[in-house]
């Protein structure tokens, strides 16, 4: 291959010379930077495109853009053909808001309070003062630092993590165990972040600059009465969902429920799904995973729709291409696992009692030394707070843990903090066979950095400009509770009169994704979809939590107390993903 | 007319399931022999076909096992019909059996063998029967002691080892592995008195011990016991999960011998040691790394009681899927199947062939980490009790459907049964539907989804209304063999 870049730089000026040059700057000052990694990716895919289609893909992205966004959007399109070209524009296109996640959280903390209503801002903050008293006091129990003082590098450290740091790391107890008093303690259960939500209070301002076919929505979402939300936001109807997911619609077969009822079904879908996982492009391969991934594919389907090979050529300047990827992601993950045992932090400990938890898990008792080094791993990795998708949890900074100048600028590293039942997004990795641990931690943090860390974060009101995103956790709610009235008014006025809040029995179900709730297949047959379907894949979470209540309507419409609609939705294991999926979007 | 129903189990899997029919329960007053369906232990199943009894069972009756089901439930029996069966078969084809003795790549004497069918057949370890194979046994072990540890690979494995279980226990009781002849010889002479060697503190181990150490100081004291044992080549390469053995427990139901008519569960699940395997010859003596049954692991300090080291089948299927890829996935399964199959064909003759008998085995299997299945003994009476509440379910569920299977095969071969179950007359066919299962909440059926595509399925697969053709499932179970229409 040729050096990089040139090339593009040289098309750009040659083929926009009738456009403005502030646009080209603005492109280029926005993603110069992913160019140039991407430069060798982009070469690959210009040698083999002729010289028209070059010159067409590029126009198109120069001469009718009138934002960047729309102007990538172009060049997907008519890169399609090319596998390589359209991987790097997507991974562009989706970088691009990212590249504006700056890794200082206070930066992103300011941003994110500046475009928000004062309610919203008021309970993230007294969140966010809740989380650092709870670390501070779960610090102060058990008599210990956030972080220890480095472990002085010794002989026999070094020589552990030269063999496999994370075999080391993996095994239960941490050197020191939590004292007793501590070891129940988590900073934060799922119940206290749903009153967390509840007390996001106010008005937004008026979205209807979103369009027109928001008034339904927002007539829906207004009916503070049937809801325990004290906020209205924009809510997705069925129709719009229904139209936003064809491909969950009954008439298409789909992996989870088909091949039970058609035998030749799973082979042929097989066949399918290696087409895609070879041919490698990222759009092909979400798609496909929005009718359900054979299992024994779906790890290469993930990384794919994931697009975890590119993200992770990005953030290492693209200094190795071609088959070292695997060896990248042991490199990476056997470094953070050094930096486990060099850095112990208190964070350590509460993440060691969480996976703890899996013992008892009938699923997942077997992979609970996996699941342990890969979160303790996950904790320690700088890269998270860079690459999440929604600011995460907005926490104590490292000076005030006297660190150094070198040391990440959060506490801790990974921006993130563990609470009751984090293991949960972890544990169902054990059945998506990646070849290594290494491998298997880069896609669990893509999966995490994209998709399941919005479910236990007050990010922001779904931005007016960001049409059909899915927001995090309020928003999520907010939907679960206006497609519950829709889907079932009976059920919901019923539920309202006896005075139960379907939200808190839905929420620990909608925080971990289901994981923990269903069996190990049906939670990745319903991830695959929320993987599948990229910006609103959440959406199908939510969507399950209504069908699941739809569809236990008679059960629960006889339901007098509170106690016996908990009891009712109490088990929930022998629920079937995609038909209740079907059940709840495409019936009349 | 409601069934009655009997049982001498105290075990709410088998009272649930009867009450949730809606059947009666036997009592004293009915008359010892007034009951339609008898879940028995095995003791009562001798009494009611032993000759001098005097009873003969009527038509409406149905009890829960065959009355010499031990022809496969005995280790030794089990292992001496396969055997015959496999040399039956080598005769049919014509191929030149090789003995039993061959030297082989694998632990089951036939592994290097050529044809498929016979390769299926080899499914279970070398074994010899003591005391009466001794000689051949004592051969076979020197020959491999001096032979390098290398038969199926590297050091890793463990150097001619092998497990002795004694015929007639159950529940880990008794087992115990041995590597060294010194070891054998102790243990033969304290046992048979083979050899004039010194009393033995033989190399018992675990919650074993103390039973065996009385055992021996017994027969030291006096005559031998000449209890039998059987001794098998140990499988040293057994398929891993989270670095612990396991092995699988799977039930099969058996409906009838002659013509063979069987149901295999896919629900099931695989029993895990609560200690990480390893091979290192100083940890033989660990019962914790190397034996699966629950009754020995549940004394360890792994042992969870949420989930009693119990995995799911399903969750295994979903692993290996992942991990070994969908085929050779499915033809672990496939060759489970075709095991079970040939272990019933192998004693199919020999069984005696009650139309009032019905039996569900329990099936104890290991999988290699080549991905072969062993077959390691079956159960007459698999464990009913419960270590946690998935397990109930389990267990609930394939009683359940037993049952379902049992009355559906009665009722289409068997007149008399049929009016003695509807009550004559009625132009019902089949039993009215069991409320559904769950203990928890009662719509789980319901809210599952899998019960109205369990039903579609059966619609498709059952020709209307004709009884001839077995259903090809019954809830979890599968229809794994079905010969009457081949007869």
């Amino acid at each position: 291959m040729a050096s990089p870049s040139p090339l593009s730089e040289s098309s750009l000026k040659q083929n926009a010379t009738h456009t403005d040059k502030s646009k080209i700057n603005a492109l280029k000052s926005s993603s110069a930077a992913y160019w140039v990694s991407y430069g060798s990716c982009w070469n690959v895919a210009s040698t083999s495109l002729s010289a028209n289609q070059k010159s067409t893909a590029l126009t198109f992205s120069l001469g009718n853009s009138n934002n960047i966004q729309h102007s990538l959007t172009a060049a997907e399109r008519a890169a399609h053909t090319n596998v390589a070209l359209a991987n790097a524009v997507l991974a562009v296109r989706e970088r691009r808001v990212e590249s504006t996640n700056d890794a200082n959280w206070e930066k992103r903390t300011a941003l994110l309070d500046a475009d928000c209503p004062d309610g919203w801002r008021t309970a993230r903050r007294e969140w966010r003062d809740r989380l650092r008293s709870a670390l501070v006091r779960v610090a102060q129990e058990a008599g210990l630092p956030l972080v220890c003082a480095d472990n002085a590098v010794d002989q026999e450290i070094s020589q552990r993590v030269s063999t496999s740091a994370a075999a080391v790391i993996a095994p239960s107890a941490p050197p020191r165990a939590l004292p007793p008093a501590v070891r129940e303690r988590c900073l934060y259960s799922p119940a206290e972040l749903c009153q967390a939500v509840l007390s996001i209070n106010g008005a937004l301002p008026d979205t209807s600059t979103a369009g027109s076919d928001s008034q339904s929505t927002t007539a829906l979402g207004r009916l503070p009465a049937w809801g325990a939300m004290r906020i209205s936001l924009s809510a997705p109807t069925i129709a719009q969902l229904r139209a936003a997911m064809p491909e969950l619609a009954p008439s298409s077969r789909h992996l989870g429920i088909d091949e039970h009822l058609k035998a030749w079904f799973a082979g042929e879908a097989g066949q399918l799904a290696r087409l895609v996982a070879d041919k490698g492009a990222v759009s092909e391969g979400r798609r496909a995973l929005r009718r359900g991934a054979p299992s024994h594919l779906r790890a290469a389907l993930w990384r794919l729709a994931l697009a975890t090979a590119i993200a992770d050529h990005a953030s290492s300047n693209g200094a190795t291409r071609g088959g070292d990827d695997d060896n990248d992601d042991d490199i990476h993950f056997e470094r953070l696992c050094g930096e486990v045992l060099r850095r112990p932090m208190l964070i350590d400990r509460l993440v060691s009692e969480e996976v703890s938890a899996l013992s008892d898990d009938p699923h997942y008792f077997l992979f609970e030394e996996d699941t342990r080094a890969l979160l303790l791993a996950f904790f320690h990795d700088p890269q998270v707070v860079s690459l999440c998708k929604t600011c995460p949890h907005p926490i104590v900074r490292e000076s005030r843990v006297s660190g150094g100048p070198e040391r990440p600028p959060v506490y801790p590293p990974a921006g993130v903090l563990p609470f009751r039942g984090f293991a949960l997004y972890a544990a169902p990795l054990a059945y998506v066979h990646s070849g290594s641990l290494g491998r298997t931690y880069t896609l669990f943090r893509s999966l995490y950095t994209r998709h399941l860390c919005c479910l236990h974060t007050l990010g922001t009101p779904p931005h007016p400009t960001q049409r059909g995103g899915q927001g995090d956790l309020p928003s999520l709610c907010a939907a679960f509770e206006s497609l519950l009235v829709e889907r079932d008014a009976e059920l919901a006025y019923h539920l309202c009169e006896i005075g139960v809040t379907a939200l808190t029995i839905a929420f620990p179900w909608i925080v971990t994704a289901f994981s923990g709730y269903l069996e190990v297949n049906e939670v990745l047959l319903l991830w695959d979809r929320v993987i599948g379907y990229e910006d609103i894949g959440l959406m199908t979470v939510v969507v399950l939590a209504v069908g699941i209540f739809h569809f236990r309507r008679d059960d629960l419409l006889r339901c007098e107390t509170s106690a016996e609609v908990r009891e009712m939705l109490e088990d929930i294991s022998d629920v079937l993903v995609v038909p209740l999926l079907q059940l709840c979007l495409f019936t009349a | 007319m409601p069934l009655t129903w009997r049982s001498d189990f105290d075990k709410f899997v088998v009272h649930g399931n009867f009450a949730r029919r809606g059947w009666l329960r036997w009592s004293q007053s009915d008359g010892e022999e007034n009951w339609n369906v008898y879940w028995a232990n095995i003791y009562t199943v001798k009494a009611i076909f032993h000759p001098d009894n005097g009873y003969r069972l009527g038509d409406h009756q149905v009890v829960n096992h065959f009355p010499n089901h031990y022809e496969l439930t005995r280790k030794d029996l089990m292992v001496k019909n396969i055997k015959r069966y496999r040399r039956e078969l080598e005769r049919e084809i014509g191929a030149k059996g090789e003995t039993a003795m061959a030297t082989t790549g694998g632990y089951g004497p036939y592994a290097s063998h050529g044809s498929p069918l016979l390769e299926q057949v080899d499914f279970i370890p070398l074994t010899f029967v003591l005391p009466s194979d001794y000689s051949l046994f004592v051969e076979e072990f020197k020959a491999n002691s001096s032979r390098p540890s290398s038969a199926s690979g590297g050091a890793k494995n463990l150097p001619n080892t092998w497990i002795a279980k004694p015929t007639s226990r159950s529940q880990g009781r008794g087992i115990f592995l041995m590597h060294k002849f010194a070891q054998l010889k102790r243990w033969a002479s304290s046992m048979y008195g083979v050899t004039s060697g010194r009393p033995a503190s033989a190399s018992m181990y675990g919650s074993t011990a103390a039973a065996n150490r009385t055992s021996v100081a017994r027969e030291t004291n006096g005559a031998t016991t000449g209890e039998t044992y059987v001794v098998s080549a140990y499988i040293d390469n057994p398929l891993l999960v989270g670095g612990r053995k396991f092995d699988l427990r799977v039930y099969v139901a058996v409906l009838s011998f002659r013509p063979l008519k069987a149901y295999i569960a896919r629900k099931g699940f695989a029993r895990f040691c609560g200690a990480k395997y390893t091979n290192d010859v100083s940890d033989l003596d660990n019962s914790f790394v190397h034996l699966t049954n629950n009754a020995v692991q549940k004394h360890g300090e792994n042992y969870n009681d949420e989930h009693g080291n119990k995995w799911p089948l399903s969750d295994l299927k979903l692993w290996l899927e992942a991990r070994y890829g969908r085929d050779r996935t499915n033809r672990l399964f496939a060759d489970i199947d075709a095991m079970v199959v040939h272990s019933l064909k192998a004693c199919q003759n020999v069984m005696i062939n009650d139309k009032h008998c019905f039996e569900l085995y329990g099936y104890d299997i290991i999988v290699s980490d080549t991905l072969k299945p062993w077959l390691i003994e079956v159960n007459a009476s698999p464990s009913l009790a419960c270590s946690d509440a998935n397990d109930r379910k389990c267990k609930l569920r394939v009683i359940n459907d037993t049952l379902s299977a049992v009355v559906l095969h009665r009722m289409a071969r068997d007149a008399a049964f049929a009016d003695a179950v509807v009550g004559g007359g009625e132009t019902e066919k089949a039993p009215a539907p069991a409320p559904p299962l769950s203990t928890s909440s009662m719509c789980d059926e319901a809210c599952s989804g899998s019960a109205w595509w369990a039903g579609k399925q059966r619609k498709l697969r059952t020709t209307s209304g004709a009884m001839e053709h077995a259903p090809a499932t019954i809830g979890c179970l599968d229809l794994l063999v079905d010969d009457t229409n081949n007869l």
